[in-house]
């Protein structure tokens, strides 16, 4: 029912984005909210629905599968967990009631330029008056153009981790803005002596905290390229039975039959993994979660190119052009496989962890 | 088979590497390494510095300009401009109707075209592709019909590369309806500004804008632009796709990125990319050069003229392989380099960068998409296949 209404909800998202008028903009966001997906997580007791990982799973593949450019692993999943995670008290509740009904949105900035994929932030904050002042930079923060604020790592004066809230419009925060590949727009930003209020502490927290928020980030963000790589395969799939070559469709020649099954195995298993990982999310340790989203992180991506360049591929030359869907989802898996750690950086911690 | 390279060609390649230290402008280099595709104005510089040495068409004859060398000097000079980030130029004029015209053309068209040809002030594009003509590009039809003086030319052509800023289209069209598909079709040079003509860029998924559709309405050329005898453009089509055997091996760009790769793992071991990692990306570099030693090997095969049925077969085994080489090249400095790769590129404002990122990261994923098409255009990979299958073992 959830995957039906999604699909139906987000199948004019590309033909939206053609014409330039903005579903990533924040109409398209308060219609996620009106459908309730940004409440999906949230705990009930802040105003949520308490749903659980399998619900979001079901949304993101329908957002892949439809190229849809809202933030919502960002800014929903991973923002979430994110405030659920460390702040408490009221501040908790109300922020996560706002998250949830869509009146505030904010990106998680937790990657800093040039140390890759570590979760240790450089950026410092030291206590200033009553408050705190913020320096450093962080990098590639999705969902970051538009956001209200960032919810922002940052090394306390005394070596442990914080999350700061960050409102935008502080003047000492000077975001760059630019397109990824995907066309979603992403934001680095530099923080210069940023003054911030007391409460823009939202608790301390740790990196291995961190690491199992985005591990629901992670597994979404699979489920996502799954939605698009399933329908990379049926879009060729049905070009290949109209396109008439040589007196008949393509979709006679064998050699063909052959190049698109092998994408649709290549698909298929991931969705195999999916569910691997998501039964050991529900009941797993620590270890085991960890292990079950890197096998399927790695699983995803080590299959998602090959398969969206083929489609692109088997299509000719129109597959190469923007006009028309297919080369999106290449476009696509390109930035999602090196969101939140890449296949090298996932095959060496489940190694680890598989002792 | 035994085939090493002489001193006279260790003294060639001396020679073009000098002369590429010497000459080749480091902005129009660093451009090209970037993977960007080129304007006609940035490179006009560079075309006419190969021209003024002789070098600039190193596959047409001497007695046209051409630079007269023998297959491998030829070889040899495409990969030290490969190596050196030389950019090509004018490649449909230099590498398809140039020796188009020296084979087949008459004296009159040679000497219109081929000298304005190798200085650059004279661009070609290769109108042959339609849209429901591309694999089977017997079906086209374009159609030229003799008006007097003239043939009128109506039709559309897909794909164009470099149409919008091609002073000429070699179009393949349609003389005769009347015969069997090959054999009536006929290789016209069109003025792209004859009235009737009309250029519509396609935007593509690697950021560039460098393929069109060009729209032909009753577009007239006088009749001595057709090429040879009516009805003979299927031969000269096939002449001139597989007159660079070799070319499609891609070898001039895989050693570039076989060579800058090492240093790249090395500069990104100081922005936390971790030992272990670096170790694997240096064993698929590995791997991937020993795959293009075997290639080049391939290459130096076809090109020695080692006989047997193979050869017919070599080329596009050789296209096959290159595309995916190129693909896994890409791939992995797209790996190496993470997360800085992912901004989009435009072709005017080129890529920004990732706060942090090295000027490297820039263009990356353009390059990758593009060698998808690699594995389309130009026969694809499919159609390769289908020719080294009637050529070995039908
Ligand atoms: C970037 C780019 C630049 C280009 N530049 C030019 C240019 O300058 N001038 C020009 O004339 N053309 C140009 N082309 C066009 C190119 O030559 C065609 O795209 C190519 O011939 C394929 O035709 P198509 O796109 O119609 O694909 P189709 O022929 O429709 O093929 C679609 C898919 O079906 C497969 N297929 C087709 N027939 C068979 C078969 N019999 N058996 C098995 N598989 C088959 C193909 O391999 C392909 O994967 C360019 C293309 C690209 C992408």
């Amino acid at each position: 029912m959830l995957r039906d209404g999604a699909r139906r909800y987000l199948a004019d998202d590309f033909a939206t984005r053609r014409r330039g008028d903005g579903a990533a903009g924040s109409a398209g966001w308060r219609g996620y909210a009106d459908l309730g997906w940004l409440a999906l997580l949230a705990p009930e007791d802040a105003g949520g629905l308490g749903g659980d990982i399998e619900d979001v799973l079901i949304l993101a593949e329908e957002m892949g599968r439809a190229l849809s450019l809202q933030p919502y692993i960002a800014s929903a999943v991973l923002a979430t967990g994110l405030v659920d995670l460390v702040a408490a008290g009221q501040q908790r509740l109300d922020l996560l009631g706002a998250m949830a009904s869509g009146d505030r949105r904010f990106a998680p900035a937790l990657y800093e330029p040039g140390r890759r994929y570590r979760l240790e932030p450089e950026v410092r904050a030291v206590t200033s008056g009553a408050g705190y002042r913020l320096s450093g930079a962080k990098s590639l923060i999705a969902g970051g153009a538009g956001a209200d604020g960032l919810l922002v790592t940052a090394l306390l004066g005394d070596g442990v981790v914080g999350l700061f809230l960050a409102a935008m419009e502080n003047a000492a925060i000077f975001p760059t803005r630019y397109a990824t590949i995907d066309d979603a727009d992403t934001i680095d930003v530099r923080f210069e002596q940023v003054e911030l209020g007391p409460d823009a502490l939202l608790g301390i927290t740790t990196i291995d905290a961190i690491d199992d928020v985005l591990d629901e980030a992670r597994l979404a963000l699979c489920a996502d390229t799954l939605g698009a790589l399933e329908r990379a395969v049926e879009i060729t799939a049905d070009y290949l039975k109209t396109r008439t070559q040589f007196g008949q469709p393509l979709a006679n020649f064998q050699a063909l039959q052959h190049s698109v099954v092998e994408m649709y195995i290549d698909a298929d298993s991931i969705r195999s993994s999916l569910y691997n990982a998501i039964a050991v999310f529900d009941r797993g340790g620590r270890e085991d979660r960890r292990r079950a989203v890197s096998s399927c992180w790695v699983k995803t991506f080590d299959a998602a190119k090959g398969i969206a360049g083929m489609a692109v591929h088997l299509h000719g030359g129109i597959g190469m052009t923007t006009e028309y869907p297919v080369g999106h989802y290449l476009r696509r898996v390109m930035v999602s496989e090196r969101s939140f750690g890449d296949v090298e950086h996932h095959l060496a911690r489940y190694m680890e962890l598989a002792g | 088979m035994k085939l090493a390279f002489s001193a006279e060609d260790e003294a060639f390649r001396a020679e073009v590497r000098s002369f590429l230290a010497a000459e080749l402008p480091p902005g129009l280099a660093r451009r090209e390494a970037a993977g960007f595709h080129n304007k006609r104005a940035t490179v006009h510089p560079w075309q006419q510095k190969l021209c003024a040495k002789g070098w600039a068409a190193p596959n047409w004859p001497a007695e046209f300009g051409g630079a007269g060398w023998s297959p491998i000097q030829r070889y040899i000079f495409e990969l030290e401009c490969g190596l050196a980030n030389a950019p090509e130029y004018s490649l449909i004029a230099m590498s398809m109707a140039g020796p188009v015209l020296c084979r087949f053309g008459s004296p009159e068209l040679q000497q219109e075209f081929l000298e304005p040809m190798l200085k650059g002030d004279c661009w070609f594009c290769q109108g042959f592709s339609e849209p429901q003509a591309g694999s089977d590009l017997a079906s086209l039809r374009t159609r030229a019909v003799r008006d007097g003086d003239d043939y009128v030319i109506t039709g559309q052509k897909i794909w164009t590369t470099d149409a919008h800023m091609a002073d000429y289209m070699i179009c393949l069209a349609r003389t005769d309806a009347e015969v069997k598909p090959q054999a009536g079709l006929s290789m016209i040079i069109m003025p792209m500004d004859a009235p009737g003509v009309t250029v519509r860029p396609i935007d593509t998924i690697d950021g560039d804008a460098h393929v069109n559709e060009v729209f032909i309405e009753d577009a007239r050329v006088p009749a001595h632009y057709l090429i040879g005898e009516p009805n003979s453009g299927w031969t000269q089509a096939k002449y001139l796709l597989g007159h660079e055997r070799t070319h499609n091996a891609y070898l001039g760009m895989l050693r570039r990125y076989l060579a800058r790769i090492p240093a790249l793992i090395d500069d990104e071991l100081c922005r936390g990319l971790p030992a272990a990692e670096a170790g694997e990306y240096r064993r698929r570099h590995a791997r991937l050069a020993i795959d293009v030693d075997a290639l080049e090997w391939s290459v130096l095969r076809v090109l020695a003229g080692e006989e047997g049925p193979a050869l017919g077969a070599a080329a596009s085994a050789i296209s096959i392989r290159g595309a995916a080489y190129l693909l896994r090249a890409a791939d992995l400095e797209m790996a190496i380099l993470g997360p800085q790769v992912v901004p989009r590129f435009g072709p005017d404002d080129g890529a920004p960068l990732v706060a942090g990122a090295p000027p490297a990261a820039a263009g990356r994923t353009t390059q990758y998409l593009y060698w998808w098409a690699a594995t389309i255009f130009g026969g694809s990979d499919e159609i390769q296949r289908n020719i080294i299958w009637s050529t070995l073992f039908r």
